[in-house]
């Protein structure tokens, strides 16, 4: 630790820390533009200079960006010098600024905008005529509104640090510098969105989010992202029902400040699935859409037919790694006290490609956010092993968590699926699984879903509900417990909290885990790998 | 992406010889004297020759561009045999580098940045060359001409047209 003096108050921060960040650490904002936590300082948009003793009684003006806390650090933040320089760069940055805040989609959210109100000196003194540079295409996600930009380098430097692609680049010279691609280069690294969060104004933007509604509309979702086994932590941006936009939310034991695109944008797939509004039941070789009593009843009395047969566990359980903690365990349980200790399988679609950027951010093979939660709590036996239970007999009738939109079936699985006598299948919408069912009951997407997950390094972290499912379909928890219910097991009360509770008692490595213990930044499992307890 | 062009064998042996000059970790610092090479051997630094200069340095082509673009001395389009270029930063301009430009203009009949028919001029303005004290100053090619006139302008341009 270090003592600082800033504007004649002593305080204590971390040595070594950067100023602006131990500043704020201490509530107080230093303005930026170009530096970024999560990029090298670059002192290059001298917005943040503040006055440092360099020697005794004698100030000079510093980049707070570059410092270092050292102990008996002195700070003059407030000095003539330092207020007249900001309003000295404000008005630098604004010469060719377009001021179109009315229909920029940054504003609402811009440094520009906010420092501008903070230290500029409200009204302009430049009359020249202004430089209107085209807005440029520069990749398949971001568009860049050249006249916006101040330069920052934050892009530019994105691309050379984090993904170690460097697409972006400053040409010409002095009023005309902008930032550009090389022709035929676009920016198409696996990250490229990331620029346009990091973007301190609004001249790159996404396509995605473009005049969308403003910014401050939106209700805010802390939960995950469900592309893959990463689980970064994200927010997601919500107005009627509707997801518009997800950002990277910062984790630094996981994604740091940033998110890959595919997941990023993964949210269309989900939300503009054709979702299924009712369950199904199998009439005459048909799914139907019926009634939830009516789709019990047929559950119900499918899976006591299958058990009153021959063998001794004639069901199976196929839990799912879209699926939450809390759906896992309490299907396992319901396995284990209603269908008496059925073989366990996970369900999840093929791996996909892994990734890793120059600065260690990781995409991984697995595009299922909780494989390794699933597999601890249902202590899952391998997907052959169903299907080779199925083959040989001794699996005759099969529960299967679905909502994977992504996940469809080999022709191995639709002929395995094909033969059992019955298959209880959640899903979200009419997926080649569904198609085999017998009964369909209408779960709920990640975004939907209330609850934890575990991430491939083993960190539970948690999920919260953008919006509820669909009128018709239901929480796959409360489907569980509605099943449970009508074959007289209890699996006790709706609230995800309070299975965890369950869980933590239950399953190795979860012990002592809560929500709040979790919070907004997740907390390891303390044991490696799929737990003994689990599983029936 | 602009497919790169190729040095020919004696520009390839000078380019190895430029790279040697520096330590293989900062292999990007010879960007400039590579780039003077590709508008030596090509006339001007198109995108392609930027995208050899990045591939014989090993960065991304952006990062040869930024720089290509920065100094107006490299030569972004096809010029004229000779280059010619008007200091028209103020000392050159307070001792009458406007005459100097016009005068070259309505010989060569051509306006700014604009090349002669028959390939051999262009005609360019430049900002302060450093030899203030000696204005109007004009370059040509890279060669500097200092206290020039209009008189003077016409011995350049004959001896141009000599050699
Ligand atoms: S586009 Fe945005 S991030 Fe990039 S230099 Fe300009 S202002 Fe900075
Ligand atoms: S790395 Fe995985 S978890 Fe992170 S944003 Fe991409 S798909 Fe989502
Ligand atoms: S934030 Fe320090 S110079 Fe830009
Ligand atoms: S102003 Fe012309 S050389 Fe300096």
């Amino acid at each position: 630790m270090a003592t600082i003096t800033i504007d004649e108050q002593q305080y204590t921060v971390e040595e070594g820390r950067n100023l602006i960040d131990a500043a704020a650490d201490l509530g107080i904002d230093i303005p930026h533009f170009c530096y970024h936590p999560g990029l090298a300082p670059d002192g290059n948009c001298r917005m943040c200079l503040t006055e440092m003793e360099i020697r005794p009684g004698q100030f000079g003006i510093v980049t707070s960006c570059t410092i270092r806390i050292k102990d008996g650090m002195n700070f003059r933040f407030n000095s003539p010098a330092v207020l007249d320089n900001r309003k000295g760069i404000m008005e630098f940055l604004l010469i060719n600024h377009p001021l179109d805040c009315p229909w920029c989609d940054q504003a609402g959210e811009c440094k520009l905008q906010d420092h501008s109100f903070d230290h500029g000196r409200g009204h302009s003194r430049f009359v020249e005529t202004k430089r209107v540079p085209p807005k440029k295409d520069l990749g398949p996600h971001i568009t860049l509104y050249t006249t916006r930009c101040i330069l920052c380098q934050r892009c530019t430097r994105f691309c050379d640090e984090i993904t170690g692609t460097s697409e972006l680049g400053v040409v010409q010279m002095g009023s005309k510098s902008e930032i550009a691609t090389f022709e035929g280069v676009p920016l198409d690294n696996r990250m490229s969105a990331n620029v346009a969060d990091i973007c301190p104004v609004g001249a790159l933007v996404t396509k995605d989010f473009l005049y969308k509604p403003r910014i401050w509309h939106y209700d805010k979702v802390d939960t995950l992202c469900p592309g893959c086994a990463t689980g970064c932590n994200t927010t997601l941006e919500v107005l009627h029902q509707k997801i518009y936009r997800t950002k990277p939310r910062h984790n630094e034991a996981v994604n740091g400040y940033w998110m890959c695109d595919e997941g990023r944008f993964c949210y269309h797939g989900w939300q503009d699935a054709d979702r299924l509004q009712a369950p199904l039941k199998r009439v005459d070789g048909e799914l139907r859409q019926v009634t939830w009593p009516d789709a019990m009843d047929a559950a119900v009395s499918g899976i006591q037919a299958v058990l009153a047969g021959e063998g001794d566990s004639a069901m199976g359980v196929v839990g799912s790694s879209m699926a939450t903690n809390e759906e896992n365990y309490l299907l396992r349980r319901l396995g284990a006290e209603a269908f008496g200790s059925p073989r366990t399988g996970l369900d999840r679609k093929p791996d996909g490609e892994a990734w890793t950027s120059k600065s260690g951010f990781h995409i991984d093979a697995d595009k299922t956010p909780n494989t390794r939660g699933a597999r601890d709590m249902l202590g899952a036996g391998s997907p052959e092993d169903i299907l080779r239970g199925i083959g040989d007999g001794t699996i005759r009738g099969l529960y299967v968590l679905g909502g994977d939109i992504g996940r469809t079936l080999s022709s191995e699985e639709t002929d395995a699926f094909s033969k059992l006598e019955f298959l209880v299948v959640h899903d979200v919408h009419r997926s080649d699984l569904a198609e085999l069912a017998d009964v369909v009951f209408p779960g709920a997407i990640p975004f939907e879903k209330n609850g934890t997950m575990t991430n491939a390094q083993g960190r539970v972290q948690r999920l919260s509900p953008a919006f509820p499912p669909p009128s018709g379909a239901r929480e796959d928890g409360a489907i569980l417990r509605y099943v449970g219910q009508r074959m007289g097991v209890d699996l006790g009360g709706t609230d995800p909290a309070g299975v965890l509770e369950e869980i933590a008692g239950n399953v190795d490595g979860y012990a002592g885990l809560t929500y709040d213990l979790i919070g907004d930044q997740g907390a390891m499992t303390g044991g490696e790998g799929p737990s003994e307890a689990a599983g029936g | 992406m602009a497919t790169p062009l190729e040095f020919t064998e004696a520009a390839r042996e000078r380019a190895a010889k430029i790279l040697d000059r520096y330590p293989a970790e900062y292999r990007k610092s010879a960007v400039v004297p590579l780039l003077h090479l590709a508008q030596e051997e090509w006339g001007h630094v198109s995108p392609e020759a930027m995208a050899c200069v990045a591939r014989l340095i090993g960065c991304s082509p952006v990062k040869v561009a930024e720089i290509a673009t920065f100094y107006p001395m490299f030569n972004r389009e096809p010029v004229g045999e000779h280059v010619l270029a008007v200091c028209h930063t103020l000392p050159c301009a307070l001792t009458g580098c406007g005459s100097v430009f016009d005068h070259l203009s309505e010989k060569l009949g051509i306006g700014l940045g604009e090349t002669t028919a028959d390939g051999r001029f262009t005609l360019r303005k430049s900002e302060c060359l450093a030899a203030c004290d000696r204005g109007p100053v004009l370059l040509v090619n890279r060669r500097l001409h200092t206290h020039v006139s209009p008189e003077k302008v016409d011995e350049i341009l004959t001896e141009l047209e000599k050699g």
